[in-house]
């Protein structure tokens, strides 16, 4: 069964130009569970889809992660 | 906090209190709003204000004593407006919006006795109130009196156009009907009606009503009110109105059965608390009426309107950064801490205010009641804390550090070579070392080989990180920790040179004696090398730790004016000194708000600074002024290269520097130093981000070792660059980077709190 997931709010076309070096595999979209002080998110993220080497890209963590670790941390 | 804390804190703000115009009315007409619609050209929005409170605009505001005018602030800088010109502006510019009469209809009947102005205003009153009033009037014609003034200064048609008011209200207005001697028997007054007031103009005929009440004014006869010139001693006619409004009040009161006097302290004329500053108020003097009888054209109203000050108070917000920035004042403050520590389900948006306070006290200094949000904030910080709702990004930097400071990387306590214990101990603080490490180590040398009996160097952080973090736990093991190294060294004088340790030590380590070094010198004399100021002017930026240490204020003076430097004293300054953005970790919590701060500090004057404390030097240049510690002119730099502002990763990497070196030089000891996992080199974009982003670049080097070592790496087809991540306490660091000259090259920082779960 599917888990809904949240938007990220970020672009990830271009996750196929990201490589996981150990496993020389180009990153594919993934759920990926983000957590912070008792709740958690599945996001679409890209991923290595042999080691799950996860990446989050700069506009991810300093805008979308970063309010809602600002709103959790006021609940 | 409890309810009745925050309702004493809460009173002692009195900024919502009424200006000095509105107290000094018996009706409390609001002047200030009225004046401010005026200065507006909105005349008819200041009529309605006018009308609320008087509901005869057109006769009052010709006659009225006006005592709003004799209590007006702007007496102080110029004359009093000329509320009253203003009020019959109103009237003769301004059209009078019909009220939407919503009359809820009640059955009682009341009488008034007296068609004069007191009486008047009762049945107006009255009657919006919904009554069934008659008013008994002796004469053929209303007005008490108001007919007895002369028609230029109260003309007959004003009466007229007034007393249309009433035609809507439920009230019968019987002429040629005295009461009392050979008229209607006041016995069938009384006997007919649900309550009376008789504002008959003379006591004459109704002696058996006896003395009324001041604040109800109740007589003798249970029903019977009694008002307006029979029991005023003086002819006010405002006092006239105000008592025609305070029978109406008691009558309601009255029928309705609840308590006559509860509650009614502030009803008619009042001294109010409100505190309004007028010393930087440029006088101006009163517009005169071009007018006949003082009447102001609608351009002469505003312009008089213009020069209302608006009397407030915001006295401490106008101090303080903080208390601006989120566009209140303290009353409302307290209210938001106290329902932000209150509540149980939802969001606490308090938070970020609470943790952008200084803590400094600034505001309790200036306030006219010592109103301290530093004390409630800090409060609120603790209690957080205790109850594990402290935004963990919050404080997270500055207590790691604190810790920093407090470990091996810094922390440091010795006798001076060649002693078994120690007389005196250096102790030069955290952010002195992280910022100007050549200056401690000149400082020490130099005490070290002045004074006698051996001078010990203490290196750490004295605790107020733990203490204006709210940490009460970390803040007495901190001291806990300080002061079993300090007893090692056999319990010496400490020497602080930083003015915040100083004056945490005074008051948290109860058996340390401690002095300044500004005091230490003064005492010993200078040494031979320092920048003589040659009548150099500098402003001074005090301390803020230091607001209730004249000693210390005077201290610093002395010396730099020993030193031949002329000091200017800035606006704020000694007890009501801004924080520059440092204090109470305001620049970790709220960035934004520290650097409003450190701009106030660094806007006062024109001349460069003069600071004893390192943060406000590098807050002050951080703003792109000059400021200079005055410890930079005790000891000065052979070079200009401490001159900057260091980063937060230089900041660790002197402190570390500075313990290794001392180590090194004077007690011939190896110390490692640190250093960095790798070698790294930020871009110039890095460098600035990550100042903002508080990432150091020791984190940075371990998420690019950890990658390079593991290969856990991601390549970045498009640029050929590595992307690591490395978690690191409760935060994850994500570099971007490429292998450069044996080192990495770092392209990007950034990071988040948020947990990838596998």
């Amino acid at each position: 069964m599917s888990q809904e997931t949240y938007d990220s709010g970020v672009d990830l076309s271009e996750a196929g130009e990201m490589v996981c070096h150990k496993c020389g595999i180009p990153l594919v979209i993934g759920t990926v569970t983000l957590s912070y002080l008792g709740s958690s998110f599945p996001v679409n993220l890209p991923k290595c889809s042999r080691c799950g080497l996860v990446y989050i890209p700069e506009e991810l963590a300093l805008g979308r992660m970063l309010q809602v670790e600002k709103s959790l941390e006021d609940k | 906090m409890e309810q009745d804390l925050m309702r004493e804190l809460e009173a002692k703000c009195i900024q919502e209190q009424p200006p000095e115009c509105v107290a000094a009315c018996p009706v409390h007409v609001d002047a200030r709003k009225m004046a401010a619609a005026v200065a507006k050209g909105d005349f008819d929005a200041a009529l309605a204000v006018y009308a609320k409170a008087v509901a005869f605009p057109s006769v009052v505001s010709r006659i009225c004593d006006a005592p709003c005018q004799t209590a007006c602030k702007r007496r102080e800088a110029g004359d009093p407006i000329r509320i009253r010109n203003l009020e019959r502006a109103c009237v003769e510019h301004g059209t009078r919006q019909q009220r939407s009469v919503f009359l809820r209809k009640r059955d009682k009947e009341v009488a008034v006795v007296g068609g004069g102005l007191s009486g008047l205003c009762a049945a107006a009153e009255l009657g919006r109130k919904g009554y069934q009033v008659t008013l008994y009037e002796k004469s053929d014609r209303p007005g008490g009196s108001l007919l007895a003034l002369p028609p230029e200064k109260l003309p007959p048609e004003l009466l007229e156009t007034d007393l249309k008011v009433l035609e809507p209200l439920p009230v019968t207005i019987r002429l040629n009907e005295p009461v009392g001697r050979g008229g209607v028997p006041f016995s069938d007054i009384t006997e007919r009606y649900d309550a009376v007031y008789v504002a008959a103009g003379s006591a004459e005929g109704f002696e058996e009503l006896g003395e009324t009440d001041e604040t109800t004014l109740a007589t003798r006869i249970e029903k019977v009110f009694a008002g307006g010139r029979m029991r005023l001693k003086n002819c006010s006619p405002i006092a006239a109105v105000g008592d025609g409004r305070r029978a109406a009040i008691s009558i309601d009161r009255f029928l309705q059965g609840v308590s006559l006097a509860s509650g009614r302290e502030r009803e008619g004329a009042f001294k109010t608390e409100l505190y309004t500053d007028t010393e930087r108020i440029e006088p101006h003097a009163a517009v005169s009426p071009s007018g006949p009888d003082g009447a102001y054209t609608k351009e002469e109203a505003q312009k008089e309107a213009q020069r209302c000050i608006q009397c407030q108070c915001l006295e401490c917000v106008k101090g303080c950064a903080f208390l601006a920035h989120y566009k209140s004042y303290p009353k409302r403050y307290v209210r938001e801490v106290y329902n932000n520590l209150t509540i149980v389900m939802g969001m606490r948006h308090g938070n970020e205010m609470i943790n952008s306070c200084s803590l400094c006290g600034q505001c309790a200094a200036i306030c006219p009641n010592g109103l301290n949000m530093g004390e409630v904030c800090l409060q609120a910080r603790r209690e957080m804390v205790r109850t594990k709702k402290m935004p963990p990004s919050a404080h997270d930097f500055a207590l790691r550090d604190l810790a920093h400071s407090n470990s091996d990387a810094y922390f440091l306590a010795r006798n001076q070579p060649g002693h078994e214990k120690s007389r005196y101990v250096f102790f030069p603080g955290c952010q002195l070392g992280a910022s100007a490490p050549g200056l401690v180590k000149r400082a020490y040398a130099d005490l070290s080989s002045r004074l006698a009996g051996g001078v010990g160097l203490m290196l750490g952080c004295c605790g107020v990180i733990a203490d204006w973090a709210g940490r009460e736990r970390l803040f007495e093991e901190t001291v806990e920790k300080l002061t079993g190294a300090w007893a090692s060294l056999g319990e010496p004088e400490v020497i602080a040179a930083c003015p915040t340790c100083f004056t945490v030590f005074k008051a948290h380590y109860p058996r340390m004696r401690v002095r300044g070094i500004w005091d230490v010198l003064s005492k010993t004399g200078l040494p031979e090398n320092f920048v003589d100021g040659k009548g150099r002017v500098l402003a001074v930026q005090d301390a803020c730790t230091t607001r209730h240490a004249p000693d210390v204020q005077d201290g610093v003076r002395r010396l730099a004016e020993k030193m031949g430097y002329t000091l200017e004293e800035p606006r704020y300054a000694r007890e009501i000194t801004q924080c520059c953005g440092y204090g109470g970790l305001t620049d970790y919590a709220n960035p934004n708000v520290g650097r409003e701060m450190a701009a106030r500090c660094a806007g006062q004057s024109g001349s460069d600074y003069l600071t004893y404390c390192i943060n406000c030097r590098d807050s002050i240049l951080r703003e792109d002024s000059r400021a200079v510690h005055l410890l930079e002119l005790v000891y000065p730099a052979d070079s200009a290269k401490e001159t900057g502002v260091a980063g937060y990763s230089l900041r660790r990497e002197n402190r570390e520097g500075l313990r290794a070196q001392l180590l090194r030089e004077i007690w011939g000891e190896e110390a490692l130093e640190s250093g960095y996992a790798v070698s790294v080199t930020l871009d110039e974009q890095v460098e600035k981000d990550v100042e903002e982003r508080m990432i150091l670049k020791e984190d940075i080097a371990r998420a690019v070792a950890a990658a390079e070592e593991s290969g856990n790496k991601i390549l970045d087809k498009a640029t050929g660059r590595f992307v690591a991540s490395h978690k690191s306490g409760a935060v994850t660091y994500w570099v971007w980077y490429t292998p450069e000259n044996g080192g990495f090259r770092v392209h990007r920082a950034y990071s988040h709190r948020m947990d990838i779960e596998v």
